[in-house]
């Protein structure tokens, strides 16, 4: 069985800002690929300038944590290389550092000043021991400590970080006067987790903001940031696009599709009707499904989403490029296949490369290339940004 | 009865395919008793090369390159009247 820690985060800025003054940045270690790496930043104010704070942190500590560097000189270096802030004369990040290596499922949290982050074990909140580490005292910075802990992770253990957008959402308003707090959060996620089991870390995520932000009444009053890491079994999912070059490939499409144990999609109206066909088992168009700009979906037993192919592919293309956290519940066959990309860990894409020949008229858009093309840029964007387990194999 | 498949696939899609999935809101409710409407991921007439998308199979017999929605429900009131 393969264990992989899931990784991933929903942020928001600040209302009117265009850009976050928290940054998430995440990497596998190039000499590890065990070893995930990831940090959250809260930079000093909001808008760009936080969001040069921050990146500059994050950046910092990621490689300053990936090549095993000392925490305390690694958070002087940060603390001493941030510019200082013309008005507040202060040079200030907060930021939050997880390393695990799940080959031998050790944690290290580094912390400075972000709220506290949460373990969650079996449904509930462990309380890890932290190490004070002093560090030197610095011109213009106030603290001069960070919080080190250490522990062992299990199978099913949930790191959760947040910035204090989260925590300090709702202040002011009747219902939360003094704000959401640690103990509002840490209630809301043991909650969710009660009904949710098996939820995945993008899931937790996005709800634990969607709840800030209910807290400020949809006007985000800080960036507000919540990022999750789950330990757990790795989930496998077959994406079958294309009809094979040569036809008489069809019936091994079929077979990996019949055999795969995960879960199936199938994105393409002429694959479908190849499976749909070798397989008995008829089509369904969801006709109720509107959306502007690609096809609806459909149902058929055995696989878990049906979609149409280049068009969709294209937009879940740009969906991933985007990384844009979307509140939005309207769902079309894009959204849904970029949900399961995310919700997955190991991707298996089996691409049949025959080519339309209609697809290739003059008249029609451009965006209705090459399959393989558009494939390709989502297993690199997968690979790299959202750091999945991607296996391509061309019939 | 008429039987109608409409090929939603790529190329009848973006040839205006789309606006068919109006079609059941257009048709009055006489009409609608009279016709079996099927949408279908792909009826393959595309790579034929006979003729041009979007395509319609109407009562077994294809149409092609139908304009628009008004086009379409024009052809099965003929269909019908038959």
């Amino acid at each position: 069985m393969e264990k992989i820690v899931e990784v991933d985060f929903c942020n928001v800025p600040k209302h009117l800002q265009k850009i976050s003054g928290d940054v998430f940045q995440k990497n596998i270690a190039s000499d590890n690929e065990n070893k995930v790496v990831c940090t959250l930043s809260d930079g000093l104010g909001s808008g760009v300038k936080a969001n040069v704070l921050a990146t500059l942190t994050a950046t910092m500590a990621q490689q300053f944590i990936m090549n095993n560097m000392d925490v305390r000189i690694a958070a002087n270096i940060i603390r001493s290389t941030l510019p200082i802030c013309s008005i507040r004369k202060i040079s200030y990040s907060t930021f939050t550092t997880v390393n695990i290596d799940s080959a031998i499922e050790l944690a290290k949290v580094i912390e400075f000043d972000n709220p506290p982050y949460f373990l969650v074990r079996n449904g509930k909140m462990l309380n890890i021991k932290k190490k004070l580490v002093k560090l030197e005292k610095q011109k213009n910075i106030t603290r001069n400590s960070l919080m080190y802990s250490e522990f062992k992770v299990e199978f099913g253990d949930r790191i959760i970080l947040f910035s204090d957008g989260v925590t300090q959402s709702g202040m002011g308003t009747k219902r939360l006067p003094l704000g959401w707090r640690l103990e509002g959060v840490k209630k809301f996620i043991l909650e969710l987790l009660e009904k949710e089991r098996d939820i995945s870390a993008r899931r937790l995520a996005s709800l634990v903001l969607k709840e800030a932000m209910k807290n400020d009444l949809f006007v985000p009053k800080d960036d507000t940031t919540c990022a999750v890491l789950y330990y757990r079994r790795a989930r496998e999912l077959l994406v079958i696009t294309g009809p094979p070059f040569d036809k008489s490939k069809d019936d091994y499409v079929v077979e990996r599709f019949k055999e795969f144990k995960g879960k199936k999609v199938i994105c393409g109206g002429t694959t479908a009707h190849i499976i749909s066909r070798k397989l008995c088992k008829p089509i369904k168009i969801n006709i109720s499904e509107r959306s502007a700009d690609v096809p609806p979906t459909s149902t058929m037993e055995g696989a878990e989403l049906v979609t149409e192919g280049i068009l969709t592919l294209n937009k879940v293309s740009n969906l991933l490029k985007s990384q844009e956290f979307k509140s939005d519940t309207s769902k079309d066959g894009a959204t849904k296949l970029f949900d399961m990309l995310l919700n997955n860990d190991c991707i298996h894409f089996l691409v049949g490369t025959a080519v339309n020949e209609a697809h290739q008229d003059p008249n029609m858009p451009v965006e209705l290339g090459l399959r393989r093309i558009t494939v390709e840029k989502i297993v690199r964007l997968l690979r790299e940004v959202y750091l999945k387990k991607v296996l391509v194999e061309y019939v | 009865m008429v039987e109608v498949k409409i090929c939603i696939g790529t190329a009848c899609y973006v040839m205006g395919g789309a606006n068919f999935l109006l079609i059941k809101e257009k048709l009055s409710d006489k009409e609608r008793k009279k016709v079996k409407l099927e949408f279908v991921p792909c009826l393959g007439y595309c790579k034929s090369g006979k003729g041009k998308p979007p395509f319609v199979l109407i009562n077994g017999k294809i149409y092609e390159k139908i304009v628009d929605v008004d086009a379409l429900i024009e052809i099965i009131r003929e269909n019908i009247e038959k």
